[in-house]
C-alpha cells in the first residue's frame, strides 16, 4: 500500500500547496490538550492579578484542563458502518470529521482491508468447497460408469426384445434339454413301435399269402380225396389190376405232392411265426423294462416345466435386480452430475467476489495517491460504496461479518 | 420443432453449463454475453423464452428487459431472470421491467428446466 506522506511520488501539479500542507499539519495537531494547556495559562494570569478572580481561576482553570485532557485521551470510537446514499468520496478541501494519528492510508487500510479479508476468505472457502465437491461428484461419477459397464455386460444376454427367447434358449441349453426329455423319450418309443409294427406288416402278409396257399391246398386235397372216390366208385373191382394199380399210383403220387406241399407251408408259416416273434420280441421287452404311461410322461413333462420355469425365473429375478440396481445408480449419477453442475456456478460466484475485490484494490491505490489524509467518514463512504457493488446476500453479510444464512436458491414466479 | 431460449450472460463457462442443461432437454439455445449483444441478436429470430443475467458490462440485464419489452416482435416473450443477485429491490426492479420469474443462483438445472418449460410460449 503507498504511503500519504510520499508527497515526493506525486507528479508535481497534484502535489499539495504549502497552505494545505500546513493547514493538515495544524489539523493533526493535538487540539484538547492545546486547550487545556491554554486555559492553565489564563488561571494563571488571573491568579497573578490577585483578589476572587485568583480564588476562582485556580480550580475552574483545573477542572477545564482536567476535563479537555480526558476528552483528547478518549480513542475515537469506530463510526457504525451505514448505508449511505451518497457516493462521493470526501474532498481533501472538505472539512474532515475526525483525524487520526496514523495518517491517512493507515486509516483507510485497517478500516477497507478487514472488508476486503473477510471477502477474499469466503472465495476462498468457497472455491475449495466447491472444487472438492465437484472432485468427489467426478469420482463417483467415474465408478457410476464403470459399475454401469459392469451390469450392462452382466444383464446383456436378457435384455428385451423380440430375440429374447432365443437369447435365452441359447444362454441354457441344459435346461432346454430337460425340458424336451420326455418328449424325446415318447418320439423314440413311439418310432420304435412303428418300426417294428412295419417289419411285422410284412410277416402278416407272408403269413396271409401262406394261409391262402393253405386254403388252395385244401381245395386241391379235397378234389384228389372226390377223385380217388369216384375212381373207385366208377371201376371198383373191374378192369385188371395193373390199370387199377395204376390209378391208385396217380392218386398216391398226387397225395404225395399235395403233402410235400403241405410241408413246405408248414415251414413257411413257421418261419413267418418266428419272424413275427423276433420282431415283436424286442418291443415287448423294451415296453416290459420302460414301460411308462401316457400320465406319468405327462407328469415328467410338467416337472421338468418346472424346473426350466424355476431356472428362467430365477435369470429374470438376478437380471432384475440389476435392472434397478442400474436404475438407482443412474440416478445417484444424475444427481452427482447436478452437483458438478452447482460447482461450476459457485466458480462463477467466486469470479463476481474477485472481480468486485480486484476494482476496489486499484482504486484505494488511485485513491490513496491523491489524498494526503482520510478520515474516518472517508473509510464509512468508501465502504458504504463498496457494499453497493456488491450482488449477493452472502458479500452483504460478510462485509458486516454477520452470519449467512442461505435462503436465497430458488425459483419466484411473478 | 424444438423451442429455442436466448441465454444471456457475461460468463462464457455459464452460458455453456445452461446450454447443456436445455439442450439435453430438447431446446435449441442463442448465446449472448451481455445486454448489448442480446439486442443485436433481436432481429426477428423467435424465442420462445429468455434467460438473462442482471450484472453485465455494457448493458444490464434489467435494462435489456425492458429494451426487449419496447419491440413489439417481443414484447410477449418471457424472461426468466437468472442471477446472484437475491435483494426484494431488485426483484422489484426487475418485475416492473417485465420479468416473469426470477432464478437465484445457485440453482439445479431441473429448477431452470421446468421454469423455462413453463412460460415458454
Amino acid at each position: 500500500m503507498e504511503s500519504l506522506t510520499a508527497e515526493a511520488h506525486l507528479d508535481p501539479q497534484t502535489r499539495p500547496t504549502p497552505v494545505a500542507r500546513w493547514t493538515a499539519r495544524l489539523r493533526r495537531l493535538p487540539l484538547m490538550p492545546l486547550v487545556a494547556a491554554a486555559a492553565v495559562a489564563l488561571a494563571c494570569a488571573l491568579a497573578a492579578q490577585g483578589g476572587w478572580l485568583a480564588l476562582l481561576s485556580a480550580p475552574v482553570g483545573s477542572a477545564v484542563a482536567a476535563v479537555l485532557v480526558w476528552r483528547a485521551g478518549r480513542s475515537p470510537v469506530a463510526a457504525p458502518v451505514t448505508p449511505s446514499p451518497a457516493p462521493e468520496i470526501a474532498s481533501p478541501a472538505a472539512p474532515a470529521a475526525a483525524l487520526v494519528d496514523e495518517g491517512g492510508a493507515r486509516l483507510m487500510v485497517s478500516r477497507v482491508v478487514p472488508v476486503w479479508r473477510r471477502q477474499l476468505e469466503t472465495a476462498r472457502g468457497s472455491t475449495e468447497e466447491s472444487f472438492n465437491e465437484m472432485v468427489q461428484a467426478f469420482a463417483r461419477v467415474a465408478d457410476g460408469l464403470s459399475t454401469l459397464a459392469s451390469q450392462a455386460e452382466m444383464a446383456a444376454p436378457t435384455h428385451a426384445g423380440a430375440s429374447a427367447v432365443d437369447e435365452v434358449i441359447a444362454a441354457r441349453p441344459d435346461m432346454v434339454e430337460e425340458l424336451l426329455q420326455p418328449m424325446r423319450r415318447a418320439v423314440q418309443q413311439r418310432d420304435e413301435a412303428a418300426r417294428a409294427l412295419t417289419e411285422g406288416a410284412e410277416s402278416l402278409r407272408q403269413l396271409d399269402r401262406a394261409a391262402k396257399e393253405c386254403k388252395a391246398l385244401a381245395r386241391h386235397t379235397r378234389m384228389v380225396a372226390t377223385n380217388a372216390s369216384i375212381e373207385a366208385k366208377r371201376h371198383g373191382g373191374h378192369g385188371n389190376a395193373q390199370e387199377q394199380r395204376g390209378r391208385f399210383d396217380a392218386v398216391a403220387a398226387e397225395i404225395r405232392t399235395l403233402g410235400d406241399r403241405s410241408a413246405e407251408l408248414g415251414e413257411q408259416l413257421q418261419r413267418a411265426l418266428a419272424d413275427l416273434t423276433r420282431q415283436f420280441e424286442p418291443l415287448r421287452r423294451h415296453a416290459e423294462l420302460h414301460d411308462i404311461t401316457e400320465d406319468e410322461l405327462h407328469l415328467e413333462a410338467r416337472i421338468q416345466a418346472r424346473k426350466v420355469l424355476a431356472g428362467l425365473m430365477t435369470d429374470l429375478g438376478r437380471s432384475l435386480q440389476a435392472s434397478h440396481e442400474m436404475r438407482a445408480l443412474a440416478t445417484q449419477m444424475r444427481d452427482d452430475v447436478d452437483a458438478v453442475f452447482l460447482g461450476f456456478q459457485a466458480g462463477d460466484r467466486v469470479g463476481q467476489m474477485l472481480d468486485i475485490l480486484e476494482r476496489d484494490v486499484r482504486k484505494l491505490i488511485d485513491w490513496n495517491a491523491t489524498r494526503a489524509s482520510a478520515s474516518h467518514a472517508d473509510a464509512d463512504a468508501w465502504l458504504a460504496e463498496l457494499e453497493q457493488s456488491y450482488t449477493m446476500t452472502e458479500q452483504r453479510n460478510q462485509h458486516h461479518n454477520t452470519v449467512s444464512v442461505d435462503t436465497d436458491a430458488g425459483v419466484e414466479f411473478f | 420443432m424444438s423451442k429455442t431460449v436466448m441465454i444471456v450472460d457475461d460468463s462464457g463457462s455459464f452460458r455453456t453449463v445452461v446450454k447443456m442443461a436445455l439442450t439435453k432437454a430438447g431446446y435449441e439455445v442463442v448465446e449472448a454475453c451481455d445486454g448489448k449483444d442480446a439486442v443485436g441478436k433481436l432481429d426477428g429470430r423467435k424465442y420462445n423464452v429468455v434467460v438473462c443475467d442482471v450484472n453485465m458490462p455494457q448493458m444490464d440485464g434489467i435494462t435489456f428487459v425492458k429494451h426487449l419489452k419496447a419491440s413489439p416482435a417481443y414484447k410477449f416473450t418471457p424472461v426468466i431472470m437468472l442471477t446472484t443477485e437475491s435483494q426484494e429491490s431488485k426483484k422489484a426492479e426487475g418485475k416492473a421491467a417485465g420479468a416473469r420469474a426470477w432464478i437465484t443462483k445457485p440453482f439445479q438445472p431441473s429448477q431452470l428446466v421446468d421454469a423455462v418449460a413453463r412460460l415458454a410460449v
